[in-house]
């Protein structure tokens, strides 16, 4: 049920260098665990930050709630590198039993549909940021207004700055998702040529 | 049903569960025809996680990939092993008990999943358990911590239902001695089945010697219990000064940790985490698409108008909780599950609020390791590396050990309201 | 029938829940079935702002909001959290039901939203670990509040630490000394058991709590002029009913709370000391509205 890459490369039986797609899918997802391994030292320290004050007397108020948002940030950041290493979860019960070409079209199959799903998210995220409108809106604050639209209003806590620098993960997410996937479905089309041939 | 389909049908496809969550979410928006949701979509997936209680998830992660690196939990089980003794499954039993003492301590299945799986799976497979089998065992022993007090379960039942904490937890005790004992029957079972080694009985000499080893790991458990009973930290803080104890045993005193594993370690705790979080958040938003067209509710109008009495009602409100579990977390499920069920529960039925959330608690905790969706299955899988659906199939005694222990609960349910009516 | 929704954070047996439950039903019925309100308790369609955002959209209908929700985005706000403001449940009812609290009402609209009406849940007090004898027992004390300007304010001038934490996480802070105390209402330090591990509950009544009804902008526009003169006529009476509840209630309920061996003193704005002048001083500079609230009220 994990990194089934292994398994596929020893499907197609032979190793052809990696496509330029390929190689910066897995650059990207190096980027993104690293970026994401950087956080989750900085969670980490901030909750020791908030014991420590805690205990001197001084409670860190702001601690919980940036922490929170840095756990979102890397589960959003490494859950889109997961998806270069195929290390989302997926019951393979079906593929198992399948012979091997038949399992890479199956495999074929899931990551197109995974790719219509990235697609539509990335359009939810489009239109809730709605980009283009409020550039073109004299304010922000005017955009809201006309639009009801109040994403670059909401107000953190206890952090003082706007929510949406948080949010912004999740257009991130969209994008760098969307370029592993498509370098999955790359690989799942060159190993149905090799297993073809 | 088009969503029911959809999501059998994705799942048999080999799409990763997280995103079958997601994508039913989407399908289920568009045919209720509620589009306007789909402005809410992302901020309903990034919201799903803004929530407290889940930081114990990676930062337990976190620890448990330090004790690992630290050469930690290799001396708490030699420990262990030195003062039980030749016992047939010895190391099996070691592991359920250490699991029992860590769930008085942790509320959390994965938190526990994560640590246990570290200390006990390499060292059962070194003695000759089937890996898979010792994996198991780790994951059911992990169904421990939400049930023996303290529980996040509990808590956030409690919050919901306003009801005493503390008497959530005094009736957490019997079920979770219950399950226990149950779990014990099993491995007995299963030591039969697999002929599980024998734990050697060590000369003095050596056993002392694994006691010398095992004291300056113990500082870490110790740090872990110690920090929290003494108010200094909470749960999830408490990983985290457990991590500087690691760091520091398995730095300065073992010498087994080195400077680039613990940087590495930060890049797998967020990789292993994030697999589990993402999948909790597509669950959010699947249970919020789900509440939002008010299913729960009918279900619950549904269930009134088939019958009147009590036990009947629970007996079915268990088959329900289970489909649920299989298909969501427990988090989201009590969110979706105990606002409109509760009322039911207590109104109609004159059933004890705090007896009504120790039955749903401790059915809920169950789905955390049933396939397709179970966060604790996964962690169980990931950390132990094996197949989540091979684990799921030796997970069965297990399962039917906490369903008959249900049953129990349901048939009497004293078990659960004695003690908090004595206490 | 259109289906409308509405949802609050509360749980099913809370006042607001109850009374919110009680309007639907009586709405329904007042419009012949056209307005049928499903309630979603518990938070069930997610934290304040997220139902916040839900409404903007109009994917939401309805909700029962606490203050601090807006005391966030606009300091205005957090005028009704003042320190003895009023003395008593009675006061905080003509307070939100005055000119000021209709001008913060009418102006909803700048959040896309349309605001029915002002409630509240009961007082504020206080429950102590330890033996709490006068004010400066308070110094340095660590305080769960939630983490909102006005309550911060005022436990820092106090000399304490405000220490903000969710709900879920006080029961086990309060038993083991992660926090001294916290700022509570006497209905969930009874129903949670919250003076468990007390040592002092201050019958304080220091602050209200309220909770204002919202509906959304877009959603409202969409209802007939008919249908929403008798949402407004209805949901205005039932805010009535909750703050009358909360006047008998909170006296029960501090009644059950002297049957616990824990210690109630019973305390007024004297005896908190200079903090709670301070805390005006600080407040009429950062929420103007709070001048025109005091001159309302000394007007009375
Ligand atoms: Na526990
Ligand atoms: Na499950």
């Amino acid at each position: 049920m994990e990194n089934t890459v292994q398994s596929s490369a020893g499907l197609a039986g032979q190793v052809r260098p990696p496509s330029a797609l390929a190689r910066f899918s897995t650059g990207l997802a190096q980027a993104e665990i690293l970026l994401a391994g950087v956080l989750m030292f900085l969670l980490f320290v901030l909750l020791l930050a908030n014991v420590t004050g805690r205990f001197l007397g001084v409670p860190l108020i702001w601690v919980d709630e940036l922490a929170v948002y840095l756990m979102v940030i890397v589960a959003f950041l490494a859950a889109a590198a997961a998806l270069d290493a195929r290390q989302h979860i997926a019951v393979t019960l079906l593929s198992d039993m399948m012979s091997p070409r038949a399992a890479g079209l199956l495999r074929l199959l899931a990551d197109l549909i995974l790719l219509a799903f990235l697609l539509a998210l990335a359009w939810m995220v489009w239109i809730w940021f709605d980009p283009l409108t409020a550039a073109a809106a004299e304010t922000l604050d005017a955009f809201a207004a006309q639009s009801f639209n109040f994403i670059y209003q909401e107000p953190t806590v206890t952090l003082g700055v706007r929510k949406v620098w948080f949010w912004l993960i999740l257009p991130v997410f969209a994008v760098t998702a969307t370029i592993h996937c498509l370098a999955q479905i790359e690989a799942d089309l060159r190993l149905l040529k090799g297993a073809g041939r | 049903m088009i969503v029911g389909g959809s999501f059998i049908g994705l799942v048999i496809l080999s799409v990763p569960i997280a995103f079958v969550l997601a994508i039913c979410a989407l399908i289920y928006i568009f045919v209720s025809g509620n589009t306007v949701l789909l402005q809410s979509f992302p901020q309903q997936l990034f919201g799903g996680l803004e929530n407290y209680g889940l930081l114990s998830l990676p930062l337990f992660i976190l620890l448990g990939e330090f004790m690992n690196v630290g050469g930690i939990g290799r001396r708490l089980m030699a420990l262990a092993v030195a003062i039980l003794g030749s016992v047939k499954g010895g190391l099996a039993y070691v592991n359920l008990g250490a699991n029992m003492m860590m769930a008085a301590i942790l509320g959390s299945t994965v938190a526990q999943i994560t640590i246990m799986s570290r200390l006990a799976v390499p060292e059962m497979e070194k003695q000759g358990y089937p890996r898979d089998v010792s994996v198991a065992i780790t994951a059911a022993g992990g169904l421990l911590a939400p049930i023996v007090p303290p529980s996040m379960l509990f808590i956030i039942y409690g919050v919901i239902a306003q009801l005493p904490i503390g008497d959530l937890f005094i009736a957490g005790i019997v079920p979770g001695i219950l399950i226990f004992l149950a779990f014990l029957a099993v491995i007995g079972w299963l030591g039969h089945k697999h002929d599980f080694p024998r734990s050697e009985s060590l000369p003095l000499p050596a056993r002392l010697r694994a006691i010398a080893e095992a004291l300056p790991a113990a500082l870490i458990p110790a740090t872990i219990i110690g920090t929290i009973l003494g108010g200094i930290a909470h749960p999830t803080e408490s990983a985290a000064l457990g991590s500087i104890a690691t760091i520091i045993v398995g730095a300065f005193i073992y010498r087994e940790l080195k400077w680039r594993d613990i940087l590495v370690a930060f890049g797998n705790a967020a990789r292993s985490s994030a697999i589990v979080l993402f999948l909790i958040a597509t669950a959010t938003v699947f249970s919020w698409v789900i509440t939002f067209e008010n299913i729960p509710a009918q279900v619950a109008a549904a269930m009134q108008a088939m019958t009147a009495s009590p036990l009947v009602f629970m007996l079915m409100l268990n088959v329900l909780l289970l489909m649920i579990g299989m298909v969501t977390d427990p988090i989201p499920a009590i969110i979706l599950i105990v606002p409109v069920m509760l009322p039911v529960a207590t109104g109609v039925y004159g059933i004890d609020p705090v007896f009504f959330g120790v039955v749903v608690c401790v059915n809920l905790t169950l789905g955390l390791l049933t396939p397709p969706v179970g966060t604790g299955l996964f962690t169980a899988a990931l950390m132990g590396g094996v197949r989540a659906e091979r684990l799921a199939v030796l997970l069965l005694p297990f399962f039917v050990a906490v369903l008959a222990v249900i049953l129990l609960m349901v048939c009497f349910p004293q078990t659960v309201t004695f003690l908090p009516g004595v206490l | 029938a259109e289906q409308y929704r509405l949802g609050l954070i509360t749980p099913p047996s809370h006042q607001w829940s109850v009374h919110a439950q009680k309007a639907a039903d009586a709405i329904k019925e007042k419009t012949d079935g056209r307005v049928e309100i499903s309630l979603f308790p518990s938070g069930q369609l997610g934290s304040e702002a997220q139902m916040l955002q839900q409404l903007q959209t109009g994917a939401l209908d309805f909700a029962f909001l606490t203050v601090g929700e807006f005391a966030n985005r606009d300091p205005n706000y957090g005028i009704f959290l003042a320190p003895y403001l009023v003395s008593d449940i009675e006061g905080a009812k003509t307070v939100l039901g005055g000119a000021t609290a209709g001008k913060l009402l009418a102006d909803m609209n700048k959040f896309g939203l349309v605001g029915l009406g002002w409630s509240s849940a009961g007082m504020r007090t206080v429950v102590m670990r330890g033996t709490i004898a006068n004010v400066g027992d308070l110094a340095g004390k660590k305080i769960r509040t939630v983490p909102n300007a006005p309550e911060l304010d005022f436990w820092t001038l106090l000399g304490a630490t405000p220490t903000p934490m969710p709900l879920p996480a006080l029961y086990d802070a309060l038993a083991n000394g992660q926090v001294d105390g916290a700022q509570l209402d006497h209905e969930g330090t009874w129903n949670t058991k919250y003076y468990d591990h007390a040592g002092t509950i201050i019958d304080s009544r220091h602050m209200m709590f309220p909770m204002v009804a919202v509906a959304s902008g877009r959603k409202w526009q969409a209802i007939s002029e008919e249908d929403r003169a008798a949402i407004q006529e209805i949901m205005t009476a039932n805010f009535t009913d909750i703050i009358d509840a909360y006047g008998a209630l909170d006296n029960k309920y501090m009644e059950d709370l002297k049957t616990t061996p824990v210690p109630v003193v019973t305390v007024d704005r004297a005896w908190f000391g200079p903090a709670v002048d301070k805390w005006y001083e600080d407040w009429r500079v950062k929420a103007p509205l709070l001048v025109e609230l005091e001159a309302e009220l000394a007007s009375n």
